[in-house]
């Protein structure tokens, strides 16, 4: 059911949360060899969803979320939860604080019911680098759920809950929605605060919800978004209201196609067709764009995502946060430390992304990834002023066989590939679950101008209908 | 391989992160191989600014003769005549 209806029904009073709430924790158990779950909060949500039902009977209305069941990736503050971003470097941190973006969810009536499942500090393409074990995709448990917000979108397609929250770095809101045939949105950069959220890249990370409908991603989104005086990165500018702007009449809209990512012929490609011929019969027009920087997208992601890794792991030292081991003096006690508490993908790329930073000169492997980007921009904000929106698979694949891609770095890192761009660019992009190859789902992204996720939204919901 | 065990050691002496003596050349070959993943960007710098003029001319309508379409290859475009559209929407199917 949607998070929509829920509400709807609790704050009329014909339904109770706490029977909302006992439901959605009975489905986590009965889903639980799926391993979407890290945690379970039973006594907190059923306390939650109380205290939400006394406001209905005292006459006040909880909020646009009251008693909506959601699920939050590991990554995200929540004051009194274990804090751990699924590493063993983070065990046994607790939040001291609520991050602002739940904070709000919070505030509208949304209760957690558990926390997610994810690749250690948000790396990796597949969600099969937790620290408590891989999550299994819930169309087919031999098949990854994409990463590396893998529990968030495994709750969502389960039914467990209508909406979760994830993280999106590089496409770790969108390829797992793809992956699990669910709705993940990667809102503009600044959109949404930041602010208690374990950093993996400060200059790519983002919040995002994973939802089972278009409807349901754009009102978490309006909920979480807005002016935070805790990340100076976030945007002032109010947003449209998403649920005015979802009447799919796409007359005069006009779609551009990178011819980059059409010039092959796949079974995914086909189920994206047939989203686009769902634009077509509401009016749109389609579009070639040429957009050559594209191909370099993944390498400058890679760069740049390392780099800021590599940097921003470095605050973990044994000292100050999590895992400690006892060395024979202060430099043993670091390195043991870290060396123990990050997992091979971790390790792998902070030691690539040191190797970046150490390099000088001006032709370093940085300055190049910038340039890129860069060009990047250029080439896309240019195609955006010319077409409401560029539409793509939202992953090369349907998902792959879990321990698939593990030994071969290059096809895992071509995973990134087509969700690498908005994110280095900072434009909205939404995956929407357009069919299914083999029995797998495959997602269309939709990306639109800095600011514009209404419109992003707008198609979504003319390929979905929800 | 770019990346020998000294740079390996080196490196993981300044990311605090222990490498044992017996998995130095596992990981250089895995640190050489993610630059070969990156190495598309070694001749970047060339390519661009040719390839970012010819960018910025006006995107071509599907539904317009194309002046320029000899010179590239035509992308395939999602089509309503040919039957493509094979695969189930999930739009009224969930």
């Amino acid at each position: 059911m949607d998070a929509a209806v829920i509400a709807g029904a609790v704050r009329m009073g014909s339904r109770r949360a706490e029977d909302v709430i006992d439901a959605a924790l009975i489905r986590a158990e009965r889903a639980s060899h799926l391993g979407a779950f890290k945690l379970l909060h039973r006594e907190h949500a059923l306390r939650r969803a109380r205290s939400i039902d006394a406001q209905i009977a005292a006459g006040v209305d909880p909020g646009r979320l009251a008693g909506v069941p959601i699920a939050i990736k590991d990554n995200i503050a929540h004051a009194g939860m274990p804090l751990e971003a699924d590493s063993f470097m983070l065990r046994g941190c607790i939040a001291p604080k609520t991050a602002t973006a739940l904070a709000r969810l919070e505030r509208e009536g949304a209760v957690v019911i558990g926390r997610t499942r994810m690749d250690a500090f948000a790396m990796g393409s597949s969600g099969e680098f937790s620290s408590t074990g891989p999550t299994l995709n819930p169309l087919s448990s031999n098949h990854v759920p994409g990463g590396s917000s893998s529990g968030s979108a495994v709750a969502v397609a389960a039914g467990v809950v209508p909406i979760a929250l994830g993280s999106d770095t590089g496409g770790s809101v969108r390829l797992p929605a793809s992956y699990c045939g669910v709705v993940g949105l990667r809102p503009t950069f600044g959109r949404i605060s930041r602010s208690g959220l374990v950093a993996h890249a400060c200059s790519l990370d983002q919040i995002g919800p994973l939802a089972r409908s278009v409807r349901d991603a754009a009102i978490a989104t309006h909920i979480m978004s807005g002016r935070d005086s805790y990340d100076a990165t976030t945007l002032s500018d109010a947003m449209t209201p998403m649920d005015a702007s979802l009447q799919p009449d796409l007359r005069g809209r006009v779609i551009g196609l990178p011819s980059e990512c059409w010039s092959v012929e796949t079974p995914s490609h086909r189920a994206v067709r047939g989203a686009l011929a769902a634009l077509q019969a509401a009016g749109a027009t389609l579009t070639t764009v040429q957009l050559p920087a594209l191909r370099y997208a993944a390498s400058a992601y890679l760069i740049l995502s390392s780099a800021e890794a590599a940097s921003n792991l470095s605050r973990y030292d044994g000292v100050r946060y999590g895992l400690r081991r006892i060395g024979e003096d202060l430099q043993s006690m670091y390195t043991q430390s870290r060396s123990e508490g990050f997992n091979s993908e971790v390790r792998r790329r902070i030691l690539f992304g040191t190797m970046v930073l150490a390099e000088q000169g001006d032709s370093t492997l940085y300055r190049r990834a910038q340039r890129a980007q860069a060009d990047i921009r250029r080439q896309v904000e240019h195609a955006l002023q010319e077409v409401d929106a560029l539409v793509t698979l939202t992953a090369p694949t349907p998902a792959f066989r879990l321990g698939e891609r593990c030994d071969d770095p290059t096809l895992m890192h071509q995973t990134d590939s087509l969700t690498a761009p908005a994110s280095l660019i900072g434009i909205p992009a939404l995956s929407v679950p357009v069919g299914l190859v083999d029995g797998l789902p495959v997602g269309a992204q939709i990306m639109t101008a800095h600011g514009d996720e209404a419109t992003a939204l707008m198609l979504g919901m003319a390929i979905t209908g929800r | 391989m770019p990346v020998d065990s000294d740079t390996v050691r080196r490196l993981a002496g300044l990311a605090g992160i222990h490498v044992p003596e017996g998995q130095l050349l596992a990981v250089a070959e895995d640190v050489s191989l993610m630059l070969h993943q990156v190495s598309d960007l070694d001749t970047y710098a060339g390519q661009a600014s040719e390839q970012v003029s010819r960018c910025e001319a006006s995107p071509r309508r599907i539904d317009q003769p194309d002046a320029q379409a000899d010179e590239r290859p035509a992308p395939p475009l999602p089509a309503e005549a040919d039957g493509a559209v094979a695969v189930p929407r999930v739009r009224g199917t969930r």
